[in-house]
């Protein structure tokens, strides 16, 4: 054991250690990154919905004094976002599921560091769709001013939180496929149901009455509500929160699960 | 093998509380998964700057033992000990590194890409280049990770462990996949590695990698130590030597004192081996008895490792 005298492994370097904090703000812009390089997924989010804004408001675009347009904008921003936020959240899952999370935690990244990056990488590559929609929209006749504008982003934005967390938590429950074809279906049924493509009132009352339920139908009455004023839905508030508490306790039960059933 | 504790004295660092640390400390861990016990009672001390191999068959709790080291999993009694802290500080401070076992890497992103991920989560990381050129990877960081070979994927997974620039590095089964150039190629990087004065554990089937470059070999077999030395104090656990020789029936030679059993050669058949509990005494026997005249080309060997880990680990041989 004379080697020891030479050995460069004499005081742990800890004082130098980044926070937890500073960690999950790296990991959510690493995957961030990775994210947004992907062109297919860029592609997929911001080609959508822009396509059926554009469609949609050729069709119905004129009702209601030209409104209607910016409601279709509201709309296909959110369902934009929805489909970013759920296939960004399966997807950062499957790496998860992969055992790329072992590599992780093994790098220092600590779980619930892990799931705090995961959710501010899925809400960073949602934007881009719900901007793309937003400027789309004025550039084919939306009147807003740009307060009311940029405030129906944040709105949206922010609205758009449970179903991020309904994509992590898929992405955790479903296996590989099964979690992309899940992620597709949830995302349809939340549009459909949201009111996203038509209008809630044109479907049966029992539809409208899960849509009430739904976080995208408030999402979608919260950005009318920033871009044309009103009386604030605080139903929606109250709807939107109560996903968001309770997705968010599921992410944190199944990571602990993830975490811990590895089995050999 | 008794523990040296003069060691310690050796390290350069003024602070008391590391000079007597041990780099990894086991003591009494136990995990069962279901009815399946990985784990049963496993006590392990490995020193600052030792090179230890971990042998035994698949399930022997060696991967198990690893992802305690580091975190991943909790033992379900016992304490894990890095450089004196949990494995979980351990981990977060970058005290030890790891080479996960077909650990996991993200198949559309470029060698460079996810390294960089990896890398900036590190306390306190060895530079990118560096690392690079340590694990001689230079021609894969444009690479897309899904488009690596298994032999290269490994060399990753090697520049992966090196990022944190770890005093403790673990390296599970780190050569599956390579061929023999690769697998040559890997342990002279590893050696420059541990030449810095890194403790290197790692675990493997091969045997010979086990012999050569650990100056420590630990055999692991259902959950506990069940030989600790170096290669050729584990070889010597059978005990005695190995005689083969020709003109003689395994029978006659079975029957000669020291002598513990005697079989043909599986693809030579008029050669006998046998393993002998006195080789001296055999020999004894055999050159002064009536097979003098007859037998020939006579052989005394030690038993390789090989053998040593096939007896060790034959649950069988319990019995008899």
């Amino acid at each position: 054991m004379t080697t020891t005298a030479a050995t460069t492994t004499a005081v742990p370097r800890t004082a130098a250690a980044p926070s937890a904090a500073s960690r999950t703000v790296r990991y959510a812009l690493h995957t961030t990154r990775m994210t947004v390089t992907n062109v297919m997924f860029m592609l997929f989010t911001i080609a959508l919905p822009v396509g059926m804004y554009l469609l949609f408001g050729m069709m119905f675009g004129e009702a209601a004094d030209g409104q209607a347009r910016g409601m279709i904008m509201v709309n296909m921003a959110a369902y934009g976002g929805l489909g970013a936020a759920v296939t960004a959240g399966t997807q950062i899952q499957e790496d998860q599921r992969s055992g790329f999370l072992r590599q992780l935690i093994v790098a220092g990244l600590s779980p619930r560091s892990f799931l705090a990056g995961s959710v501010m990488a899925a809400s960073a590559v949602i934007l881009p769709a719900l901007i793309a929609v937003g400027l789309v929209g004025i550039a084919t006749g939306i009147e807003v001013g740009p307060g009311s504008f940029l405030a129906t982003i944040v709105v949206l934005w922010l609205g758009l939180l449970p179903t991020i967390l309904i994509g992590i938590v898929l992405g955790m429950v479903l296996k590989g496929g099964t979690a992309m074809a899940g992620g597709v279906i949830t995302m349809m049924a939340m549009a459909i149901f949201g009111g996203l493509w038509m209008p809630l009132e044109m479907f049966p009352s029992w539809m409208q009455q899960i849509g009430q339920a739904m976080p995208t139908y408030w999402i979608s009455q919260l950005g009318q509500w920033s871009m044309y004023g009103g009386e604030l839905p605080v139903t929606g508030l109250l709807v939107i929160g109560a996903w968001t508490v309770v997705l968010g306790g599921l992410c944190a039960l199944s990571l602990r699960r993830a975490v811990g059933l590895k089995r050999r | 093998m008794t523990t040296t504790t003069s060691s310690a004295a050796a390290t350069t660092t003024t602070t008391t509380a590391t000079t007597t640390t041990a780099a990894i400390s086991l003591r009494g861990l136990t995990k069962h998964y279901g009815s399946v016990r990985a784990l049963d009672g496993l006590d392990l001390e490995i020193r600052p700057g030792e090179i230890v191999a971990l042998l035994g068959p698949n399930g022997a709790g060696k991967s198990t033992a690893m992802e305690m080291m580091v975190g991943l999993a909790t033992p379900d009694d016992g304490a894990v000990s890095i450089l004196g802290a949990d494995p979980a500080t351990a981990t977060r401070t970058g005290l030890i590194g790891t080479m996960l076992q077909a650990g996991a890497l993200l198949p559309d992103q470029s060698v460079r890409s996810m390294l960089r991920m990896l890398h900036s989560l590190q306390a306190h990381p060895m530079p990118l280049a560096e690392v690079i050129a340590q694990a001689d990877i230079q021609d894969l960081v444009g690479r897309k990770m899904g488009a690596l070979s298994g032999g290269q994927a490994q060399r990753v997974r090697f520049a992966i462990a090196l990022l944190g620039d770890p005093q403790v590095l673990l390296l599970d089964e780190p050569t599956v996949g390579m061929d023999v150039g690769a697998r040559r190629a890997f342990w002279d990087q590893m050696r420059d590695v541990a030449a810095t004065g890194r403790t290197v554990v790692f675990a493997t089937h091969h045997l010979d990698e086990a012999e050569r470059e650990a100056r420590r070999v630990i055999v692991m077999d259902r959950g506990r130590v069940v030989a600790d030395g170096t290669g050729a104090e584990i070889s010597a656990v059978v005990a005695g030597r190995v005689i083969t020789l020709r003109g003689a029936a395994p029978e006659q030679i079975a029957a000669l004192p020291g002598v513990q059993s005697a079989a043909a050669d599986e693809t030579d058949p008029r050669r006998v081996h046998a393993v002998c509990s006195d080789s001296d005494a055999a020999l004894a026997a055999l050159f002064t008895g009536p097979l003098a005249a007859d037998v020939h080309e006579v052989l005394v060997s030690a038993p390789g490792l090989e053998e040593a880990f096939l007896r060790i680990t034959d649950h069988e041989g319990d019995a008899r």
